[in-house]
C-alpha cells in the first residue's frame, strides 16, 4: 500500500465522523452553565490531584527497583484491569457513611480510580525515557525540588504532563454511571446531562450537550498549550544562563 | 511525601464532619401552616429528580416551572435527570446507612416505585394535608396509585390514558383489538414493536395484553402463570421490528422509530402526547389515536418527597405550585407536554374551567367518547415485577 | 528522595479497590455465588461480553500495531490525526454511532451482532493502541534484525529476535487494558446494546439500581467473581510473561 493512501484513509476515517457535530444553532441552554462549571471544576481538581500523586509515583516506579516497588506497580495498575464500576457499588455504601456520597470530593476521589493508573503509567514511561542519568544530572544542578521542577524537569516532561491532562479530562467526562451513582445527581457533570438525552426522544436535543462533551478536551488542551508556552518563556527569561557552568 | 495523603484525609474529615445542615424536623414541617412553610421556603434551592428522556417535559420544567418558582418564591429549582427506580435504590441505601439529610427534595413517582417506596418507608409523610391546592385535585385520581392507597404520601400531578398512535398514511384500517393487532403485525412484518419491559410504557403494553387475553381470576393472582400473555407476545415476536431480536430500550426510542417511519405504531400513557410531536414535525402529520376494545389503562402520576429531603419546605411549595390551575393548564396544552390534568375541573373557577375547555384537541387526540366502556384500572403493582422477571426469560431471549 | 514516592498512590488505589471488594464480599453469601454460576442469564451475558471484548481488542491491537509499524517509519503530521479520537470521550463516540449508524442495516445500534459497539470501540481504541506502541516501534533497534540476517536465521525467527521480544510485552499490555475496559464498560453498551442478553457491565448495574433489594447481592457477587477472575489473569500475566520478556530483552541488550 502506498503511504499516501494509508495516510489519506486514516485522515478520512478519523475526521469524517466529526462533521455531524457542526453546530446548527447558537442557542445556549442556561442549565448547561451550572453543569459546565461543575464539570470544569471537577476536571481541574482531578487533573491537579492526578499530577500531584501520579508524578511521584511514576518517578518511583521508573527509578526504584525491588519487590516493594514491583508490588506497588501492580497494585496501582489494578483499576485498569478490574471492574471499577462494580467495585464502586461497595464504595458507595461506605461513602454514604463517611458523608462523601453526593459530594464533590466523593466523586473526585472515585474518579481517581479510572484515571490515576493511566497517569502513573504515562509518568513512568516519561521518566524512563528521560533516563536515570539525566535525572541525576538535574539533581546535581538544582537541589531544590520545586525549583528543579519549574526550571528543568517540568519543561522536559512537557509531553507527559500534557498527555496526563488530556487523559484525565477524557476519562472523567465519559463517566456517567460512576458519577450518577456516587454524585447522586447533585454533582452534575456533563455526562449526566447527555446520557438521558441519548436514550431520549430527540437526538437533536442531545447535540448541544455532546458538543461540549467533545469540545471540552480540545479547549482544555488548548489552554494547557498556552500555559506551557508561558511557562517555557518564563523559564527562558528567568534562567538567563543561570546553570551555564561557563558563566561561573 | 506523606503530606498530600494527610492533606487529603483532613479534607475528607472536614467535609464528612460538616456535610450539610440538618433538615428541619418532619413533625414540625408538616405541623405548621402553609404560610409559614412558604416563608421558610423563600429563596431556597429545590432538587427535583425526574426521568429526563422527553424533550417536551424537560422544557416544561426548565422554561416554565423554573422561572415561575423563581418569580413567585425566589426558589431555585434544579431538575436532575435520573430515573425513579434508580432513586428508590439510592434512598434505600441511604436509609440503610442512616443518612438523615439526603439530597432529593421532590420525586416524580407512581406504580411499583411508589409501592416499594411506601413499603420501605422512604417517603416523607402526609404531605398532601398541608397543601392548599389539594382542594382542586380530583379525589378519584388521588385515592389510589395502581391499587396502592396513597395515604397522603404523594400528590396526583397528572392523569392519563394509555393510547396507541398510528400513522394513517401507512395504516389504512387500524386494528380494533389485540387479535386484529396480531393479524396486522403478521401481515406487516417489522412495522410494530413495543419498548422492553424495564421501560414504564413497555411494561404497561404487556399489562394491556394481560387485560386482553387472561381471565379475570388470573389477573387477580400475581402468582399465576400468565401463559396466554407470553404465548400472545411470542406469536408477535417474529413479526416485530428486527424480528423481535431486540426491542427499543425506552419509549423515547420507540418514538424515534415511529418518527422515522420505521414502525407504524407508537404508544404511551397520555392520550395527548402526540400533539406536540406532530406540531414540531417530529411525528407524521397523519398521526391518529387508537383505543383498543380490550381496554386502556388509566394511570395517575404523582409527586412526592423522600424521607430525608434536605428542603421539605421548598419541596412542598414546589408541589403546591405544580398543582395550581395555571401550571396544570400550561402542562395540559400542547406548548410543551400535553399531559392530562389531575385537577377536578368542577372545583375551579369558571374562568379556569373555560381555559381548560378551550384548549383545542388535535386530530391525534382521541375524543372523550372513544374511551367509553374501555377505561381499565391499573393492575396490581406486583405484576410489574412479574413482567420484569418473566418477560426476559419467556419472551425476549 | 528525588526518586519519587509511590506510597500515596498505592495506598489510595489499593485502599479503594480493596475496600470496595471487601464491602462487596461482605454483602454476599455462598448461595449467591452458587446461584450466579448456574444462572444462564448471567452466563449468556458473560459470553456476549467476551465476544465483544475479544473482537474489539483483537481488531484494535492488530490494526493499531500495523499502523504503528507503518508510521514509525514515516515523518510528517498525519500520525497526529490519529490523536483526535483520543480527545473524544467514549460517551461522545457512542453518540456519533447513534447519529450515523442508526439507519444502517447490520452495523446499526441495537443489533444482536453488536457491530456498532465494536466499531465505536475501534474508533477509540485503535488510536490508543497506536500511541501505546508507536514509541516502542520507534525504539526498535534494527541491528538485531541485521544480525539475524547475517546469522542466516529464518524470517520468522529473525522477526521474533529482532522485534517480537521487544513488542510482546507492550502489545499484550495494551491488549489487556483494552480487553478489561471493553469487557466491563457501561456507557457504550448501555446506549448501543440490545435488550437481551445485556453486556455484563450493564447487567450488573441494572441489577444493582433497579427492581427490589433481592437482586443486589447478585450484583455484588458479579463484582467479586469478575474481579477475582481478572485478578488471577493479571497475576498470571505479570508472573509468567514479564520475567520472560525481561530476561530475553536484558540478555540481549546487555
Amino acid at each position: 500500500m502506498k503511504p499516501i493512501f494509508v495516510k489519506g484513509l486514516v485522515g478520512l476515517v478519523v475526521l469524517l465522523p466529526l462533521i455531524g457535530l457542526l453546530p446548527s444553532t447558537s442557542a445556549f441552554n442556561p442549565r448547561l452553565l451550572d453543569t459546565l462549571t461543575t464539570t470544569i471544576t471537577m476536571i481541574v481538581a482531578a487533573t491537579f490531584l492526578n499530577h500531584l500523586i501520579g508524578y511521584g509515583a511514576g518517578k518511583a516506579i521508573a527509578f526504584k527497583t525491588g519487590r516493594t516497588t514491583r508490588l506497588m506497580e501492580l497494585l496501582i495498575s489494578l483499576p485498569l484491569f478490574l471492574p471499577v464500576l462494580l467495585l464502586s457499588f461497595g464504595l458507595y455504601l461506605t461513602w454514604i457513611r463517611l458523608g462523601l456520597a453526593d459530594q464533590f470530593l466523593g466523586v473526585l476521589l472515585v474518579l481517581l480510580l479510572p484515571t490515576l493508573p493511566y497517569t502513573i503509567r504515562i509518568y513512568t514511561n516519561g521518566f524512563q525515557t528521560l533516563g536515570e542519568q539525566m535525572m541525576e544530572q538535574m539533581v546535581l544542578i538544582e537541589p531544590n525540588r520545586f525549583k528543579r521542577f519549574f526550571f528543568l524537569t517540568g519543561p522536559m516532561m512537557r509531553s507527559s504532563l500534557q498527555s496526563v491532562t488530556l487523559l484525565v479530562t477524557v476519562i472523567a467526562l465519559s463517566q456517567y454511571a460512576l458519577v450518577t451513582l456516587i454524585g447522586g445527581g447533585v454533582v452534575r457533570m456533563i455526562a449526566l446531562e447527555a446520557f438521558p438525552l441519548y436514550s431520549g426522544n430527540s437526538l437533536a436535543a442531545a447535540k448541544e450537550a455532546t458538543l461540549w462533551l467533545i469540545a471540552l478536551p480540545f479547549l482544555i488542551y488548548f489552554v494547557q498549550l498556552i500555559l506551557f508556552f508561558i511557562w517555557v518563556q518564563l523559564v527562558r527569561r528567568l534562567l538567563d544562563g543561570r546553570y551555564d557552568p561557563a558563566r561561573k | 511525601m506523606m503530606k498530600p495523603m494527610i492533606g487529603l484525609a483532613a479534607m475528607g474529615m472536614l467535609l464528612a464532619g460538616c456535610a450539610s445542615p440538618a433538615a428541619p424536623v418532619q413533625e414540625k414541617v408538616l405541623g405548621s401552616s402553609y404560610t409559614s412553610i412558604e416563608k421558610e421556603a423563600n429563596a431556597t434551592t429545590v432538587r427535583m429528580y425526574m426521568w429526563g428522556g422527553d424533550e417536551g417535559i424537560n422544557a416544561y420544567i426548565d422554561e416554565y416551572v423554573t422561572p415561575k418558582l423563581k418569580k413567585e418564591h425566589q426558589i431555585t429549582l434544579e431538575r436532575v435527570p435520573i430515573e425513579t427506580a434508580d432513586l428508590i435504590q439510592k434512598l434505600r441505601a441511604e436509609k440503610k446507612a442512616g443518612k438523615k439529610t439526603g439530597v432529593i427534595d421532590v420525586v416524580w413517582i407512581n406504580g411499583d416505585n411508589f409501592r416499594n417506596a411506601k413499603k420501605d418507608g422512604l417517603l416523607y409523610g402526609e404531605i398532601t394535608k398541608v397543601l392548599p391546592n389539594m382542594k382542586y385535585v380530583d379525589p378519584q385520581a388521588q385515592g389510589s396509585d395502581s391499587g396502592t392507597a396513597t395515604d397522603e404520601l404523594e400528590a396526583a400531578w397528572g392523569k392519563v390514558q394509555y393510547t396507541f398512535h398510528y400513522d394513517q398514511g401507512s395504516v389504512a384500517n387500524p386494528p380494533k383489538d389485540l387479535q386484529a393487532l396480531k393479524s396486522w403485525v403478521k401481515q406487516n412484518p417489522g412495522k410494530f414493536t413495543y419498548p422492553e419491559v424495564t421501560d414504564f410504557t413497555g411494561n404497561a403494553f404487556v399489562r394491556h395484553v394481560m387485560y386482553g387475553v387472561e381471565s379475570k381470576e388470573t389477573l387477580k393472582n400475581p402468582k399465576a402463570d400468565f401463559k396466554k400473555t407470553w404465548a400472545y407476545l411470542n406469536e408477535l415476536k417474529p413479526y416485530l421490528w428486527k424480528e423481535g431480536k431486540t426491542y427499543p430500550k425506552t419509549l423515547a426510542q420507540l418514538d424515534q422509530l415511529y418518527a422515522k417511519g420505521t414502525v407504524s405504531f407508537t404508544m404511551g400513557f397520555n392520550e395527548r402526547r402526540a400533539e406536540q410531536e406532530v406540531k414540531s414535525g417530529t411525528f407524521p402529520k397523519e398521526t391518529r389515536p387508537l383505543i383498543l376494545d380490550d381496554g386502556s389503562i388509566a394511570s395517575t402520576h404523582f409527586l412526592s418527597i423522600p424521607f430525608n429531603a434536605p428542603n421539605p419546605n421548598g419541596a412542598l411549595v414546589t408541589i403546591n405550585t405544580l398543582l395550581s390551575a395555571e401550571a396544570q393548564l400550561k402542562k395540559f396544552d400542547a406548548t410543551y407536554w400535553g399531559d392530562g390534568t389531575s385537577l377536578d375541573l368542577a372545583t375551579l373557577g369558571s374562568d379556569a374551567q373555560m381555559a381548560f375547555e378551550n384548549v383545542p384537541a388535535a386530530d391525534s387526540t382521541p375524543k372523550p367518547t372513544e374511551f367509553k366502556g374501555k377505561v381499565r384500572a391499573e393492575l396490581d403493582p406486583e405484576l410489574f415485577d412479574v413482567i420484569r422477571k418473566e418477560w426476559p426469560e419467556r419472551v425476549a431471549r | 528522595m528525588w526518586r519519587g514516592n509511590a506510597w500515596p498512590a498505592t495506598l489510595l488505589i489499593a485502599g479503594m479497590v480493596g475496600y470496595g471488594l471487601f464491602v462487596s464480599l461482605s454483602m454476599t453469601t455462598w448461595t449467591d455465588y452458587r446461584q450466579l454460576l448456574s444462572d444462564s442469564v448471567f452466563l449468556e451475558s458473560v459470553g456476549l461480553s467476551l465476544y465483544v471484548a475479544v473482537s474489539s481488542t483483537g481488531l484494535s491491537v492488530m490494526i493499531g500495531a500495523l499502523l504503528a509499524a507503518f508510521f514509525a517509519k514515516q515523518t510528517g503530521w498525519t500520525a497526529q490525526l490519529l490523536a483526535i479520537p483520543l480527545f473524544i470521550p467514549h460517551l461522545g463516540a457512542a453518540y456519533l454511532s447513534l447519529l450515523y449508524l442508526s439507519d444502517l442495516p447490520v452495523i446499526g445500534p441495537h443489533e444482536g451482532n453488536h457491530f456498532s459497539i465494536i466499531l465505536t470501540y475501534l474508533y477509540k481504541e485503535i488510536p490508543f493502541v497506536f500511541f501505546y506502541l508507536l514509541p516502542v516501534y520507534r525504539r526498535l533497534d534494527h541491528r538485531y534484525e541485521e544480525l539475524g540476517l547475517m546469522l542466516g536465521l529464518s524470517h520468522l525467527r529473525r522477526f521474533w529476535h529482532g522485534k517480537g521480544v521487544f513488542l510482546l510485552f507492550p502489545v499484550l499490555e495494551a491488549a489487556f487494558i483494552v480487553f478489561a475496559f471493553t469487557l466491563f464498560a457501561y456507557e457504550v453498551p448501555a446506549l448501543l446494546g440490545v435488550t437481551y442478553p445485556k453486556m455484563i457491565g450493564v447487567y450488573a448495574f441494572d441489577l444493582y439500581t433497579q427492581g427490589d433489594l433481592s437482586s443486589q447481592p447478585t450484583a455484588f457477587a458479579i463484582s467479586v467473581v469478575l474481579t477475582g477472575m481478572l485478578f488471577v489473569l493479571l497475576l498470571l500475566f505479570t508472573r509468567l510473561i514479564r520475567p520472560l520478556t525481561d530476561r530475553i530483552s536484558k540478555g540481549r541488550s546487555e
